[in-house]
């Protein structure tokens, strides 16, 4: 009896400070956002309880949303490309080829690096003055391609696009990679003798056996597309003319440029909402497609 | 064979393509404005390091490093030594509330951080920390909770029991145990936790450009975009903050590049 009251102090001490941190500045905030999603607030003057108000407003009078949320959906689909171009690389990496660490090396480097250094520099790649892109295409004869990569609508998504890929293929060539490591060679070896090609090993043994890694990858891929908030806002802010805007860069504008502090938390939560709705479906859709 | 070969040259090719924009990056911090203006390709004509003197002292890049370095370090430790705190109490001193608590920090895995953002804001505000170092420092801790206690908690259980155990029974104190015997034990993952943290809390922005007002409490991270934005067109000394500011991430990956890869991978494969 003794021991269990004891043990039940320490168990208190122990995790008080990663709790109590954990309660005032994580989890608070977000019961907060609910309730700032409910007012018209500026952040300085009263608030001004107006109900759902916001969320019809999101929802039925605002194009810049739905433009945002159009663009964070072209992100989503196309980026989900990393995740059958990371599983290639990743079956290349594991087969035994020259300067194989010095690839993983460059192909995980920009994963490790800031956002605010890879969006910096890709905007000086891109400048429509000095930057690198335009000036290899006049050095290629091609002058009439160049353009304001970044400050025309109609480049400006893909353009940043290019850069998250490249930025992010990394981090599933790591998680794939883990996964091949813990098929047997001698499996791979067995069915070579038997003369299965190297497409049959990958679509009939190698996937299959990463199929919770690939589906892991997966709704990853579709939570981080839905939150993608670094590269648009450090290269463009959404801009031009709301051309690359995506919901949380919306937030951010409604919050930290225009001070509609209620309107932006109304974003943010139905973000967070969002997210953890997508998470528990795809894992529930998934777990029913398990063997 | 022929297979291998094309293959490789893709890896090559690809891998070329993907170091360019380093490289270009290196080679236009020795160059001038002018330079950079009219031949972006072509070689620095000589390796001045003017640039890099004038982002370190006028763009008071060496304040900012200071400020990165040791914000960095301080939310680093705290959120190694509560996280292993918080594993060691799951993993070890059972209590009704330990599955539901656990459950609990897991939920953080899913909360995107601008969430938070404004409120934080305002309880920052409140607290009086606004514009100072505590501002960052904590959230940071708090914020890495959820990946971290997920982490250590994984290591805690892969220990034997009989081995603290055995230490309480002979009347050591639960603190003793965990200080003398376990951190020991579990400082792989520890160095790991600490590394993995180290890149994100170096990396992180957007707390900084929202919680900080005054120039000289900046981080790198956002010194460069207050660089980018008063500079416009002094791209030479721009390269150059890029490079000062990866320079400790870049020798920290290339050192620990194996720890670093397995930490992400242990991450997405028990999330």
């Amino acid at each position: 009896m003794n021991g269990k009251i004891l043990n039940k102090k320490w168990f208190t001490l122990f995790l008080l400070p990663a709790l109590t941190l954990y309660l005032i500045f994580v989890l608070l905030p977000i019961v907060w956002a609910s309730i700032y999603s409910l007012q018209d607030w500026d952040g300085i003057g009263a608030m001004n309880f107006i109900c759902l108000q916001n969320y019809f407003k999101l929802f039925t009078d605002d194009p810049i949303f739905w433009q945002a949320l159009v663009n964070t959906l072209v992100l989503m689909g196309i980026s989900l490309v990393l995740i059958p171009a990371g599983l290639i690389m990743a079956i290349w990496l594991n087969t035994k080829i020259m300067l194989k660490s010095f690839f993983k090396t460059v192909i995980f480097l920009p994963l490790v690096m800031p956002s605010v250094v890879l969006g910096i520099l890709w905007a000086q790649i891109y400048n429509p003055i000095s930057g690198l892109l335009n000036s290899a295409l006049v050095a290629f004869g091609l002058p009439h391609l160049q353009r304001a990569w970044l400050g025309e609508p109609e480049t400006a998504l893909l353009a940043i696009l290019v850069v998250v890929l490249w930025q992010s293929i990394g981090f599933y060539v790591i998680v794939y990679l883990a996964g091949l490591q813990n098929i047997p060679e001698e499996m791979i070896e067995a069915a070579k003798i038997d003369g299965a090609t190297d497409s049959v090993i990958t679509l009939q043994i190698i996937i299959p056996l990463l199929s919770n890694l690939i589906k892991f990858t997966l709704i990853f891929n579709i939570i981080t597309s839905l939150k993608y908030f670094d590269l648009v806002f450090i290269m463009t802010r959404g801009q031009p003319d709301h051309a690359s805007e995506v919901v949380a860069t919306h937030m951010y504008n409604q919050a930290f440029d225009l001070y509609n502090y209620g309107y932006a938390s109304a974003i943010a939560f139905t973000l967070f909402m969002a997210c953890v709705f997508l998470s528990f479906v795809l894992n529930r859709v998934f777990r029913r497609y398990e063997y | 064979m022929i297979k291998r070969k094309i293959i490789f040259f893709i890896l090559l090719l690809y891998s070329l393509f993907s170091l360019f924009p380093f490289g270009w990056m290196v080679l236009s911090s020795f160059k001038t404005d002018l330079q950079i203006f009219i031949s972006p390709w072509s070689l620095p004509e000589s390796f001045n390091y003017i640039n890099y003197i004038n982002a370190w002292i006028k763009g008071n890049f060496s304040r900012y490093f200071i400020n990165s370095v040791y914000i960095t370090l301080i939310s680093v430790m705290g959120g190694v030594l509560f996280s292993s705190m918080a594993g060691y109490a799951f993993s070890r001193l059972r209590s009704k509330l330990s599955n539901n608590l656990r459950q609990l920090f897991l939920l953080g895995l899913m909360i995107p951080g601008y969430v938070t953002l404004i409120p934080l804001f305002i309880i920052l505000k409140n607290l009086g920390w606004y514009d100072t170092h505590l501002a960052l420092i904590i959230p940071y801790i708090a914020g890495s909770m959820p990946i971290n206690i997920m982490l250590m908690y994984a290591t805690y259980q892969n220990i034997p029991q009989d081995i603290d155990e055995a230490a309480i029974i002979d009347g050591a104190s639960p603190w003793r145990v965990f200080w003398m015997i376990l951190m020991p034990l579990t400082r792989p993952t520890a160095i790991t936790v600490f590394i993995l943290m180290f890149i994100s809390v170096w990396n992180e922005f957007l707390n900084v450009l929202i919680f900080i007002n005054n120039p000289a409490l900046k981080t790198l991270q956002a010194g460069l975009m207050a660089f980018r934005g008063q500079y416009q067109t002094d791209y030479a000394s721009l390269f150059a903050a890029l490079v000062i500011t990866i320079i400790p991430i870049v020798i920290i990956f290339i050192v620990m590049q194996d720890k670093i890869t397995k930490g992400m991978a242990a991450g997405a494969i028990k999330s």
